[in-house]
């Protein structure tokens, strides 16, 4: 077994062109080391974590870049996240624990593709555009359209995922994350919420919604976020969006919960997180 | 191109551990929790539950809390990483054992280590944490016995004094 430790971009593409599939492309490794049998096919490791161009959160104008390397602990320490991408900072806030917040990055938490990821329900919503990057150039890719099944991305041998471009919030911005768990701390989310909207003169416009833990990847919502666009947030309408909601996830039974109970909790969410901006 | 292996599958690593310099060959795949265990006998980081659910093997690296059970020993190269062992050149930490002593906030003790760690890294971040910042600042870190109330106690009379 290799292990590779490059500094650079270049360096880092050279590799993984090199050894594709036997290549473990590992960075904080708190999801990895869980799995068993992560490192049995691979001959390689290449640890991303000292590539300088990977690191740090980028103010690119009415986007923010965040290289593969960051971590949810810099998204915490980071004013720009906690001011324009308030949802995204919720998740970090209640993602894992102090521990692994300082070396779980949100690129592996994108790339590990769980459907109880809590950083791919806030991306979605602001539109994350994912930059993929390999031997034979760039490649853009929505985050809504990267994940194909549990645990399964279009993520090619070869590419790896170098930047997550975000759309910030707006004054008139009114968004949210909102994670149900067992504890405040170290739990897998049993079902979760993220909103954006764009609320002027009472009406909403550009709405977002995505929901985690209901599928299996986390849902871009049709019915309930089509059904606000243009309306007036009140009573009856968040009542009708979280009848759709209910309606529109699709939630097993597993050892966390049940699909009955998460479906609900799902409606419950998406009323008490809207009434709060009537 | 910044690449280490041997033919043998292992690798000889560096690591600088409450300020000693330790070497030592171990495979890539190897967690910096075997490896501070089995390999440097510095026992006091515990092993719990290898998944970086209970914190037993919190260490500090680089001023972060981190779990050295899902950390790959190579990773460790080039940190500045301090166990509970650091407690002979560290005041903080000492301190906070005599705290915890003090206030009954050790049962098994076994998860004592870690949150030692977990103070230690919150009191040299923020001196003067409120309770719910300290209730934070060890919420990766378990405790089956104490309920948690005297090791709050223990970290916030550090802070205070």
């Amino acid at each position: 077994m290799e292990y590779y430790s490059p500094k650079k971009v270049n360096e880092l593409i050279e590799l993984v062109t090199k050894h594709q599939s036997e290549a473990a492309i590992i960075a904080g490794c708190t999801d990895i080391i869980v799995k068993n049998n992560f490192f049995e096919n691979k001959n390689v490791i290449i640890d991303i974590t000292s590539v300088e161009e990977l690191k740090g959160i980028q103010d690119i104008g009415n986007k923010t870049r965040l290289g593969a390397c960051v971590t949810f602990a810099n998204l915490l320490n980071s004013d720009l996240i906690k001011n324009q991408h308030k949802a995204l900072y919720e998740a970090a806030r209640v993602y894992g624990s102090v521990q692994i917040r300082n070396r779980g990055t949100v690129a592996g938490n994108i790339i590990n593709a769980s459907p109880a990821a809590d950083s791919i329900p806030p991306l979605m919503v602001a539109n994350a555009e994912l930059v993929l990057v390999s031997k034979s150039g760039e490649e853009k890719v929505n985050i809504r359209d990267f994940f194909v099944g549990p645990g399964k991305t279009t993520l090619k041998p070869g590419q790896i995922l170098a930047f997550i471009d975000i759309e910030k919030d707006t004054s008139d911005t009114i968004t949210f994350y909102r994670k149900i768990g067992t504890r405040k701390a170290l739990s897998i989310a049993k079902a979760s919420v993220a909103f954006k909207a764009t609320k002027a003169n009472g009406k909403l416009s550009n709405v977002s919604l995505a929901y985690g833990s209901v599928g299996p990847t986390v849902i871009y919502s049709k019915e309930a976020q089509k059904y606000l666009e243009g309306k007036d947030l009140n009573n009856e309408s968040i009542d009708e969006a979280s009848r759709l909601a209910f309606n529109e996830v699709s939630p097993i039974d597993d050892i966390r919960s049940t699909g009955e109970y998460r479906r609900l909790v799902i409606k419950n969410v998406v009323i008490e997180e809207l009434k709060q901006y009537v | 191109m910044s690449k280490v292996t041997t033919d043998k599958d292992t690798m000889n690593i560096t690591l600088n551990i409450n300020n000693k310099v330790y070497n030592t060959e171990v495979k890539p795949t190897d967690t910096l929790l075997f490896v501070l265990r089995e390999k440097l006998h510095l026992t006091g980081t515990k092993y719990g539950c290898g998944e970086g659910e209970c914190g037993a093997c919190s260490i500090i690296m680089d001023g972060l809390l981190v779990n050295s059970c899902t950390i790959l020993a190579p990773q460790a190269q080039g940190k500045e990483i301090i166990t509970i062992e650091g407690h002979e050149n560290d005041e903080l930490i000492r301190k906070l054992q005599d705290a915890f002593i003090t206030e009954g906030a050790v049962q098994c003790g076994y998860c004592t280590p870690g949150m030692i760690m977990a103070g230690r890294a919150l009191l040299k971040n923020n001196p003067d944490p409120s309770v719910d910042e300290i209730r934070e600042g060890i919420s990766g870190n378990l405790c089956r016995c104490t309920g948690y109330v005297k090791i709050v106690k223990a970290i916030e009379s550090v802070s205070q004094s």
